[in-house]
Parts: structure tokens; sequence; C-alpha cells
């Protein structure tokens, strides 16, 4: 398929009796509207989008003739970025509303709309969701101060990638979003679009988290990049953006401590994301069933305990530096996790049944908070993959 | 300008992950203190919760005389500069100083004032109408310290400000950070995982591992009297070398022996490492690679901390040579002048400065036999 701007180019040089060859940028050019003209050496230059732009001989070009593409090619671009940026915001807002399992389901069977993307669609680029944790204090004109600075910054730093705000704005809890709760967390998120020259992902991240830094230190906001796949083409759009939205999901499953998440970095959480209720009440109820008092959840010294060793990969002593506890100490907890649970953590497959069940002890929780036990971590998810 | 008071700070994220542990630290008005420690020792997320971005578990922080852990980031009266200083691109130089401000809608005039004034400190006036894409490495970098300077902030925090430079310029950030701290007096929290970078510009420097302070000293205190065995093999290049074997007494005098090597040790270390309660057990022995000595004056004076050893490698880093060999199984590095030049292969005899010995626990690999190793003398308030 030909860019929006393939045909009115065409149209446009014959009429000025101009020669036209279309370039791609080596990097993305900082802030440069469609149609701005510029001079490279003798020829001129006018920007497409943010990948391309033409270079148009003769030299004396007249400047009634560039500023009718100028107009030519703004207005089109009006008209085409709406239509795709309009249709991301309406899948978005069914997605974040869709169950975990329904969104991954979604995901794993490649689903795609079927009506076509309108024009020519995002460009090479991430979906990128941006949440924005809460602020200090937390009150909501803070919260609503916060945000707007958020933006202020962004559109700034880089103003064709925003798309707006997350519909509900501390919508799409993860976990909780299966039983269709959605707990406030103070937070909010908006969705950008992370347009690139090339899909390295190396350079995603450098960009990432140099904007969270900015965000930092120039808004005061906390923020964590959620990445999507790659949208090479037009059609990859849809599941790019759920990828995005899924990773952002998973962020209760993952390292408070990351800036940016990526899909894909975190399989076992998307795992256990997608595990249907009732299989997940069927686990714990087997695991209990070994308990001697019928409960797994454990104190969070117990839990702390239980992720030091699945770290150290069951190695006690290891363990216990890691912890920094000493190894008395650490063995004495094992054996208190032993004599609740019936589970010697020290044996594989108790660690990873005990693990895998105060992962998803939450989930049984009504009130939607975590049980006290729900104390694995990212950093044994990172080590399981 | 404020004191900065952490005390008993903890930080849990959901999970149960620990990330900072009890984190105890009085930091006074003007200080420059820097967190120095390996990746994921706990030191960014310790300044992300003074800055605000990370919310504190347990414990309480005073900026001056005020408890921030309920006061939004905003209004910390902080100022943050972190590796990744990301411009405006299409902005100037004077736009990218003055957008904080702008953003936070100060007056005109009192932005035009701070951003000349942040220019004239950081000698960046004639870069104001510049853009981004015109300026080098090092240029950016004041910018971005620039934009931290215009909020006039009580505390400035810095994040691995110059990760991002390359070698030569991070030796001339280095030391133009120390010299802006020096003009313009404002209490810094300076975070690297660079030992050297640590060294040489904090007042103060807290050692962390594991979300724990291992040691709070001045660069000096840290280098010659680390408290336990990470912070002697964290500080220092080469890492301090480490022998084990055990502490034995006979006829009055404390050796150290280890295979193929038998040290005594000093007598003024006896009163300490009798009451440490360490002979007859397995202890590690520290010496940094600069503390072995080729000279005959240093063998006369020491003779007993002399020891053989066949040459392995021979580094040469122009001025000094590294020699690496290996005594009783334990791998030994020396740095040696260059005018010493031994063939790999070659016998050498190098004397030990018995007064930079360091003895530490093997079991819980804390520093004994010495004073000034308990955590109070350690600087953690």
């Amino acid at each position: 398929m030909n860019a929006w701007w393939h045909d009115p180019l065409l149209a446009w040089a014959d009429i000025a009796e101009a020669a036209v060859a279309v370039e791609r940028y080596a990097a993305p050019p900082a802030r440069r509207r469609v149609g701005d003209w510029w001079r490279r050496g003798r020829a001129w230059c006018v920007h497409l989008d943010e990948v391309h732009f033409a270079v148009v001989e003769p030299p004396d070009l007249d400047r009634r003739l560039r500023a009718a593409l100028s107009w030519t090619l703004r207005a089109l671009a009006e008209a085409e970025g709406r239509g795709w940026r309009e249709r991301v915001r309406a899948w978005l807002a069914e997605l974040v509303n869709l169950p975990d399992e329904a969104l991954l389901r979604r995901i794993a069977e490649g689903h795609a709309p079927t009506e076509p993307m309108p024009g020519d669609g995002p460009g090479p680029g991430r979906f990128v969701v941006l949440h924005i944790g809460p602020a200090g204090a937390a009150e909501p004109a803070s919260r609503a101060e916060l945000a707007a600075a958020v933006r202020e910054v962004a559109l700034a730093q880089r103003s064709h990638a925003w798309l707006g705000w997350v519909p509900g704005g501390t919508g799409g809890q993860g976990r909780h979003a299966r039983r269709g709760g959605q707990p406030a967390d103070g937070a909010q998120a908006a969705l950008l679009f992370w347009p690139l020259d090339d899909v390295e992902d190396a350079r995603v991240m450098d960009g990432l988290t140099a904007f969270i830094e900015t965000l930092a230190a120039e808004a005061f906001a906390a923020c964590a990049a959620f990445v999507g796949a790659p949208v090479l083409q037009p059609q990859d759009a849809y599941l790019g953006l759920a990828t995005a939205v899924a990773a952002w999901r998973s962020r209760l499953w993952t390292e408070g401590a990351r800036k940016v998440v990526v899909w894909g970095e975190n399989p076992v959480a998307h795992l256990l994301q997608a595990i249907p209720a009732p299989v997940v009440r069927l686990f714990l109820d087997m695991v209990r069933a070994q308990a001697p008092g019928g409960d797994v959840r454990l104190a969070p010294e117990l839990a702390e305990a239980l992720r030091g060793l699945i770290a150290a990969n069951l190695n006690v002593s290891e363990a216990a530096r890691l912890l920094y506890l000493h190894r008395n100490t650490l063995m004495n907890r094992i054996e208190r996790i032993r004599a609740q649970t019936g589970y010697d953590i020290r044996d594989f497959d108790a660690a990873l049944a005990l693990w895998l069940a105060t992962l998803l002890a939450g989930e049984e929780t009504e009130a939607g908070g975590l049980g006290s036990g729900s104390g694995a971590s990212a950093t044994c998810l990172r080590r399981m993959r | 300008m404020a004191r900065v008071l952490l005390q008993n700070i903890w930080k849990r994220y959901p999970g149960d992950v620990v990330a900072v542990k009890n984190f105890n630290l009085d930091i006074q008005d003007k200080e420059f203190v820097v967190f120095v420690g390996p990746s994921g020792c706990g030191k960014t997320t310790t300044l992300r919760m003074v800055a605000g971005l990370e919310d504190i578990t347990e414990g309480d922080l005073y900026i001056g005389d005020r408890r921030v852990n309920d006061v939004a980031p905003k209004d910390r009266d902080i100022a943050m500069v972190f590796q990744n200083y990301a411009l405006y691109p299409h902005m100037t130089v004077y736009q990218n100083m003055a957008f904080g401000l702008k953003l936070r809608k100060f007056p005109k005039a009192e932005i035009d004032r701070r951003v000349r004034e942040a220019a004239r400190i950081l000698d960046i006036e004639h870069l104001l109408d510049r853009k981004p894409k015109a300026l080098s490495g090092g240029q950016r970098q004041r910018v971005a310290l620039g934009r931290a300077i215009v909020r006039e902030p009580q505390v400035f925090l810095m994040d691995e400000p110059l990760s991002n430079l390359d070698a030569k310029l991070r030796v001339q950030m280095r030391a133009e950070i120390r010299k802006l701290h020096q003009r313009i007096q404002t209490t810094t929290i300076y975070v690297t995982h660079d030992q050297t970078e640590a060294m040489t510009m904090g007042d103060r420097i807290v050692v962390m591992r594991d979300g724990v302070i291992q040691q709070v000293a001045t660069p000096q205190e840290v280098y010659n009297h680390p408290v336990n065995m990470f912070v002697a093999g964290f500080i220092g290049s080469p890492a301090m070398n480490f022998l084990r074997g055990e502490l034995v007494e006979e006829g009055g005098s404390i050796y150290f022996r280890a295979p193929e090597i038998s040290i005594r040790l000093p007598e003024g270390r006896y009163p300490a490492l009798r009451q440490a309660g360490v002979i007859r057990k397995p202890v590690v022995l520290g010496i940094r690679p600069e503390d072995l000595h080729e000279d005959e004056v240093f063998q006369a004076t020491y003779p007993e901390g002399t020891i053989t050893g066949r040459v392995e490698v021979v580094e040469h880093m122009g001025s000094e040579l590294y020699l690496h060999f290996t005594k009783g199984g334990q791998p030994i590095v020396a740095r040696v002048s260059a005018r010493f030049d031994p063939r790999p292969g070659s016998e050498v005899k190098l004397t030990m400065d018995m007064n930079k010995l360091h003895i530490f626990d093997a079991e819980t690999e804390q520093a004994v036999g010495v004073a000034g190793t308990s955590p109070a003398a350690a600087g953690v308030r």
C-alpha cells in the first residue's frame, strides 16, 4: 500500500514540474511538522512523516508552490492521523475492559479486527502504556496536577507520540481485572505511540528510559513504561496495542523498581494471568490439602525466606547470604514453613508448588488485596525464565 | 540548604521484595554524600525515596526540619539529575533550562534571572540560544545540570549523571560537579556504581549492598579501614587480595598461616585479635595490591611480611605494573613500580606493609582486631 502522501506528492510534482525523490531519515526528526520545508545544500526538502522526507528539484522552487504542497500535506495528514488515532483509542477502550484471560487469548490467537486501519496507520514503532505512579500525598488535586505536568513534558519531548489518557485512568489492574474489580491505586496511565526508524530494542529502551527520567526530573512523576510488541505495518497495530496493555497489566506480578517493561519479558506472569479462576481455586485447594491447618499464606519473613531460597536455587547458604540472615535463622524459617504448610521448600517440587500458591493466593482475596503470602517476587519470576 | 535525615527507612515492593533495609543516615547541610554499591544494592531506590518517586514503606525522612514522607515530590524542594538527560530537541538551551520553571508558573522575570544565573555558574552563557543538537556531550550535561540548578533547591539528587559520558569527559565532569558544589554549597546526594567516582567526589561515601548500609565514612576511612570484606573488595582497584588461613599463637607471637604462607603479625594488634576471639579460627587476611612492595627497604623493615612467588602474568599499566601470581593456591595481585620489570615465570620477593594488613573473620566476613569496626564507628548514625 502506498503511503498517504504518495499520490498527492506525485500530483503536485506534475503541476510544479518538479523532480521528487523520497528518502528515509537516518534518525527520527526532532520536531518537524508535516509539510515543513528546509534546505539541504541547494535542494529543497519537505517533511512527510516520522520516517520519510522528499527531496525536491529545482532549487529555485516558487514559494507559493511550496506553500500549496505544505497545505495539502497537512490537511491530508490531519485527516489520516485522526483516522488511525481514533481507531486506536476505540480499541484501547475495549481492551482495558477485557478480563486478563480474554485479552491474552486474543493475543495468543493473533486476533485482528476485520475493518482496515484508516489511511496509512501508525508507522513503525511500539505502543507504550505510560503508567504514572501515585503522587506522594496522592490527593485528587495533586494527581490531576501531576497528570497535567506529565502531559506537558511528554508533549514537549515527543509531541507526536502522545495518544491520550487510558480510559478509566486507574483501570486495568491486571490480576484483579479477571474478577471485574479495578481498585484505584491513585495511578493514571497514558498511551503513547513510540515511533522509530528501526525496531532495535536497545534504542527503544534508551529513549524510553531517558523520557521517564525527564518526567521524573521535570514533572516529579514516578512513571513506568509498558511496551508492546513491534508494529512494523498497520495490520500489526491491534496486537501491538493489546500486548502493551497486557504488559501494563502484568505490572503487579513484576518487580516494582523496573521502569521499562517490554511485552514478552515476563512469560510466567502472563501464564499465571491466563489461568481461569476455577482452576486457580482447584490448585490452591490441592496445595492447602497438605497443610495441617489448611493455610499456606506466609508471614512476610517466611515469604522472604521462600523467595530467597528460590533466588538462590534452593542453596540454603547462598540464600542466607542473599537475605542477610544467619544460616541458622534461615533454617529456622524453613522449618516454620514446613510446620505451617507441610512443604519442605528445600525440595524443588515443594518450593514450586508453594511459590505458585503464594502468588495465586491473591486471586482469591475478594477484597482485592494480596494475601500476606503473595510473597514470591519478580526476582523469582525472572530466575525461572 | 538543608540537612537530610533518614531514620529506619525500609522499602518493600509488592510481594515482599525488600529493596532497602533499615537505612539510617544523617546528611549534614552542604554535605556531598555519595551512595555507592553494585547494581541492585538499593542506592537508587533510596535516592528515589528521598525524591518522593518511591513511597517509604517504613521509617522517617526529614528534609530540613520537615518530615516529608507524605509530601509530594514537587513540594520537597529538591532537584534531580539523571544519567539520561533528555533535552527538548526543538527548544534552545535557554528554553530547556526555563521549561521546568514555566511548568510551575514562575514569573517571567524570575525565570530569566535564574536561567542566566545558572548559565553563568555553568559557564554556558554563550550557548543559551543554541539547540541541543548543536552541543557537545559535555555541554548537554551542563544544560541538564542547569535545569536542576534553576530550581534553586535545598537538595540535589544525582543518579549516575555521568554514566553516559565517555571516560575522558566523565573525569572532567566529575571535577566540574565537585567545583559546582563548592560554589553553590547545596546538600547533594550522588548515586554511582563507580567506586572511583565515589572516592573522588564524596565528603562521605555510603557503601551499600543488598539494601543494607555496609559503611559510612570519608573516602580515606573507607579505603584504609573497611569494616568488612565486601567494602574491602569493592573499594580499590585492583581489588584487595584475600588470603584464607588461620591465626595461631606460638611463643607469644600471633601468626597468620595458610599453605606456603606464614606471617608474624605486628605485636600492636595482638590485644585486639585476642579480644576478638579469632585465634585458632579461620580468618581472611586482606592486603591491597599497592601494599605489596618490591623494594629492599620494605624487606628490611618487615622481613616477617615477605613472600615469594612465581610471576604468572605481568600487566603493563604505564607507570606501574600489575603482577599476578599464586601462593599456596591463592591468587595474589601486586601493584608495583614499572621500574621493577620481572618476566613471567620469574621468582619475585614482595613484602607486605604490615601496618596495612586487614584481618577478617572468615565466617562473618567482618574486620577484626582493629578499632572502629562497630557500626557506630563505621559512621552509621
